[in-house]
């Protein structure tokens, strides 16, 4: 427990519209310790990005206790939730989601222009710099994002949400906007990350990519199914 | 293009809050703009209602005094002399006909209700020159010209229907007048427009032949002023204004030379004749008043404009899907563009539609509130001028709409919108397009919102200006003669002493003054005062007043004494001044020290002596308190009975009492006199504030216009930019920007164009300025203080504008701003 990243208990999420309510997930359990490397399959319309959303603190459950890093962060005002998304989480999307005005360089920095503490300009460059490198992006930093493609968009997002080495990495189906070459360059800078520590739940319903995760775990209707995980195979 | 009209039609029903916001803001804006536009067509430039119109002229009669030191050939007042009108009387060569025209107010003694009505002596050529238009009887014919003596009466349709009932039978009816009785010959028409040569509020009820002016029958013989009287005319043909004033000046001036011969008193002096036109004197300082408001509405146009063309450009965005379809299947930008236009064209005319019947509504406004405040107002309606103004207007708008909405098509990308399933790009209000708008917007707000504070301030101002005495209770009484003269006033000052004995012992009256109202004009002397030996002429105005007067009315003392009965009753030559009076001999009001017992010589014989200093009186509408003294007597001449008619009267707490009551206290004492006129100071005081009050609702309307529409306008393009950055906003969220960054955000990426909006008002002010030389009157300090005013005004509109669209994606979770939501 001592080393539990994200500790979620009994989580649901109903979204209600006019005529009706959705239950997108029904009372969730997860853990995920340090180091993990978690994929989360399943159909679509399962509650997967509706999961990953809560994981990242960009919606707030219906019921149920989330903890990361111990800390209680279910009941945190708007305000707060973004403090701890800006230090603790790294978000990738399908979409990549980088600003169009925004060089590459700005778009990586852009969480450290959020801390509490502002950064030098020399802090921000020497930090961009070391996460462009992680992702293997080096040159380039000047482009806009519209300059490049899509599987260097999101090494860039990646890069991105690694800045302020966030405790854990949450990425949503990362290679659905990508043609395979590029989409395995991705999953590989993926791995090496997790490699060398970073904690990682990912969204993916390619079991191939889900394949390379340490823990493999399927939603169904909002639900876990128990799957065996690799290290348990191991 | 009736194929397009209908495509419009269903797609503006399709959006009924886009329409219902585009309509209502074009309807009210196109509206007061018909309203002002219509009012500067018939004030500015439509032809006034009488014959050859640009020929008639106003002939003011100037006396000139060569010798004054510094300002030679200054006019020191206009005004006619009876000599010198029947000089003109039947002038040849400048003139084909003229007019004289004198006006009067009195009471209709033989009628049951006693009626105040104004009167006007008029010669028969004044229905002539006007072509009066007549509902019963007959206009005045050469059987009432100069020196008839016939005594017959015409009265306005108003008065036919107000005091007579409207009764048939009008032309059996007599009115008795000044002591006249005149028979009924005619009514005037009821479409009749009177020039209102006098003031804008005057409107004649009974025209008396001229020779039955009791204001001439004094002055008839002898070169003496005579201020009510006018002559009017209609020039010859080919005859200018400079030419007749060159003909008829030396007319009138040569005989004053040859009259004033040996008088000392006139030397230096001269008469110079001056034409004004009907249309200027009529139109007064209007002109102003109608720029002012042209202004105010354009800048509105300009802003709804604005407003509009983003809510189109926002909306031909938002149908990008329906857009590309339509390229898809072949159709032309040119396609595209018509069916814009067909669709702001129709937004145009329902808008003017709404127009039409704002400004209806506006006219019965402008007709019931404003007819005291400007000239001619009861002509104003929809005409061909403003019907026109007002379609050229809305094709111009609507034609600018569909030519925004066209140019944020981007037609290449249109193609492959269709194709790419993400965010389309086919079609986008540009940032460039977005910042212009709001730099237009931003500036015409504050040049009309700093203009209108200033001019809401200056009316404020005069209203809130206390006027340095009380004037609760208090009320002001004129008497009106029964008879055709005046009684001498050795004979009728014991009679109206009397009056105010009775009027005193009324219950319901507390103190009665005989003296004229405070809010009355003070009398000028001339040439003016000095102390004993000075040669520095003071003038003053000054006023003739009572032992009753200061404390009734309770004007401050400063220093000394106010009369006393003794000093009253003896006539004696005491004088107190008012504060700026003193301060023109460097006196300190409060402590006069010698200045109390100084004599004040006027006309080298008699002198004055000061007992008394006390605080101003201000004026309502009048800008400063002018240097005044108060006397006992006239300072020259005798006594006139026509001087003395008037009393200031206070009622005791809670009581009122009528005229009719005066009428009939009065009607014991004497039958030679019945109150005329009878008004308290406190309605007086709001009647001269009218200019003032209408100035203070007026621009406080327009300032909140403005506001509104300016903060709708910022809203609606801001609303726009936050939309299209939707997913930005989500990404910032997602990453761990807090509410506060987002708000600096969008404030940091809008602050420039404002500030350029304001720099541009600025300069606009600064041009405008220099060119009318400052009209509003602002001193440096309460220019900067309303400009920080209109400058906080602004930024929290614009603050506000940067918020509230923000406000639906920074107080929601994250997830909200990142959903893709199609
Ligand atoms: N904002 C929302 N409002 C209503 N229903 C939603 C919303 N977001 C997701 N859902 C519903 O919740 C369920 C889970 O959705 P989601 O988490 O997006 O599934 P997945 O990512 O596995 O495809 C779906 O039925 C979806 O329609
Ligand atoms: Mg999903």
């Amino acid at each position: 427990m001592s080393n539990a990243v994200i500790t979620m208990r009994n989580i649901s999420k109903i979204f209600e519209t006019e005529a009706l309510q959705t239950h997108a997930l029904n009372g969730v359990d997860l853990t995920i310790n340090q180091g993990d490397y978690v994929s989360i399959s399943g159909p679509s319309g399962s509650g997967k990005s509706t999961l990953l959303s809560l994981l990242g603190l960009l919606d707030f459950p219906t019921s149920g206790d989330y903890f990361i890093e111990g800390l209680d962060v279910t009941k945190l005002s708007l305000d707060e939730a973004a403090e701890i998304r800006n230090v603790k989480i790294g978000f990738v999307f399908q979409s990549f989601n980088l600003i169009d005005d925004l060089t590459v360089f700005d778009n990586v920095a852009l969480p450290m222009r959020y801390y509490d503490k502002k950064p030098t300009a020399n802090q921000i460059k020497q930090r961009v710099n070391e996460c462009l490198a992680m992702v293997g992006i080096t040159p380039r930093v000047s482009h806009y994002p519209n300059q490049l493609s899509g599987g260097q968009q999101q090494r860039i997002a990646i890069a991105r949400a690694l800045i302020a080495k966030p405790a854990i990495l949450l990425v949503d189906e990362p290679t659905g906007n990508l043609d395979s070459k590029s989409a395995d360059q991705v999953m590989d800078v993926l791995g090496e990350l997790n490699h060398q520590g970073t904690t990682i739940c990912m969204v993916t319903h390619d079991p191939r990519y889900a394949d390379m995760a340490k823990t493999k775990l399927c939603l169904l209707d909002g639900t876990f199914l128990k799957l065996p995980s690799n290290k348990e195979i191991a | 293009m009736s194929y397009q009209l209908k495509q419009a039609n269903i797609s503006l029903n399709k959006k009924p809050g886009f329409v219902a916001l585009v309509i209502s803001t074009m309807g009210l804006t196109l509206g007061a703009l018909l309203c002002v536009l219509t009012l500067g067509y018939v004030l500015l430039y439509k032809p006034l209602p009488y014959p050859d119109q640009e020929r008639l002229m106003v002939v003011d009669h100037a006396f000139i005094d060569q010798t004054r030191n510094g300002q030679p050939g200054k006019v020191m007042f206009k005004a006619f002399t009876y000599p010198a009108l029947m000089a003109l009387q039947n002038e040849p060569t400048a003139f084909l006909e003229t007019a004289f025209i004198s006006r009067k107010q009195g009471v209709l003694t033989n009628h049951s209700a006693l009626p105040t009505v104004e009167a006007t002596y008029v010669t028969p050529d004044w229905f002539t020159l006007l072509n009066i238009p007549m509902k019963f009887g007959r206009a005045f014919t050469p059987s009432e010209s100069i020196d008839s003596y016939n005594p017959v009466a015409v009265i306005s349709h108003k008065s036919w229907q107000n005091e007579f009932a409207a009764t048939p039978d009008i032309l059996e009816e007599k009115v008795e007048f000044g002591g006249v009785s005149f028979k009924i010959v005619g009514v005037t028409a009821p479409d009749f427009v009177e020039p209102q040569v006098y003031r804008v509020r005057r409107q004649t009820q009974l025209w008396l032949p001229w020779d039955f002016d009791p204001l001439n029958e004094a002055d008839r013989k002898n070169w003496g002023r005579i201020f009510g009287a006018r002559m009017v005319g209609k020039l010859a043909n080919g005859v200018t204004p400079r030419q007749a004033e060159q003909v008829i000046t030396p007319i009138v001036n040569n005989q004053w030379q040859a009259a004033m011969a040996g008088n000392p008193q006139n030397a230096g002096r001269s008469i110079r004749l001056e034409l004004r036109s009907f249309e200027s004197v009529i139109l007064g300082d209007s002109a102003q008043v109608i720029y002012l408001l042209l202004a105010s509405v354009f800048g509105l146009i300009v802003i709804a404009t604005t407003n509009i063309a983003n809510l189109f450009m926002s909306r031909t965005a938002q149908k990008q899907r329906a857009l590309s379809i339509q390229a898809a299947l072949g159709a032309k930008k040119r396609h595209l563009f018509q069916a814009l236009l067909a669709e702001s064209a129709l937004a145009m005319f329902y808008s003017l539609l709404l127009a039409l019947m704002v400004s209806s509504v506006g006219f019965w406004l402008l007709q019931q509130y404003l007819h005291t405040l400007l000239p001619r107002i009861e002509e104003v309606s929809l005409n061909a001028f403003t019907l026109g103004a007002a379609l050229v207007i809305g094709s111009l708008i609507a034609l600018l709409l569909a030519r925004l909405g066209a140019a944020s098509i981007n037609y290449k990308a249109l193609n492959t919108t269709l194709q790419s399933s993400g965010k389309g790009t086919g079609v986008q209000v540009s940032k460039r397009l977005r910042q212009v708008l709001m730099v237009c917007q931003v500036a015409v707000a504050t040049v009309l919102i700093f203009v209108n504070i200033g001019l809401f301030k200056a009316a404020i101002q005069s209203i809130n200006t206390p006027m340095g005495f009380e004037a609760k209770n208090v009320h002001s009484l004129t008497l009106a003669s029964a008879s055709a003269t005046l009684p001498p006033a050795n004979d009728a000052l014991p009679v109206i002493e009397q009056i105010k004995q009775t009027l005193t012992a009324l219950p319901q009256i507390a103190s009665v003054s005989h003296t004229s109202s405070p809010l009355d004009t003070f009398g000028t002397w001339m040439p003016g005062l000095s102390t004993v030996g000075g040669n520095e002429k003071i003038r003053a105005e000054y006023k003739v007043v009572d032992e009753q007067y200061f404390q009734l009315i309770k004007q401050s003392k400063l220093a000394g004494e106010f009369f006393s009965s003794q000093e009253v009753r003896d006539k004696k030559s005491v004088m107190i001044v008012n504060e700026s009076f003193a301060q023109l001999f460097s006196v300190n009001p409060t402590k006069p020290i010698d200045f109390l017992g100084k004599k004040l010589v006027f006309r080298g014989d008699k002198a004055f002596t000061v007992i008394g200093v006390v605080k101003g009186i201000e004026v309502p509408g009048k800008t400063k308190a002018m240097p005044r003294v108060y006397v006992i007597k006239r300072p020259s001449g005798p006594e006139r009975t026509r001087n003395r008619l008037a009393f200031t009267i206070k009622t005791k707490d809670n009581q009122s009492v009528s005229r009719q009551q005066l009428v009939e206290a009065i009607k014991g004492v004497s039958s030679q006199f019945t109150a005329n006129q009878w008004m308290s100071l406190v309605e007086n005081r709001h009647q001269m504030l009218f200019t003032q009050y209408t100035w203070a609702i007026t621009t406080a309307v327009l300032t909140l216009l403005t506001i509104i529409l300016a903060g709708i306008g910022l809203y609606g393009i801001i609303s726009y930019a936050v939309q299209m950055r939707k997913f930005e906003l989500g990404t910032r969220m997602a990453v761990g920007a807090k509410r506060a960054d987002l708000i600096r955000l969008i404030i940091t990426d809008n602050v420039g164009s404002m500030l350029l909006g304001v720099l541009i008002s600025v300069i606009t002010l600064i041009g405008l300025f220099a060119a009318s030389g400052n009209e509003l009157q602002l001193n440096i300090t309460s220019m900067v203080m309303i400009f920080i005013l209109t400058f906080g005004v602004i930024s929290l509109v614009s603050l506000s504008a940067c918020y509230l669209p923000l406000r639906g994606f920074i107080n929601r979770p994250a997830m909200f701003s990142l959903r893709n939501n199609d």
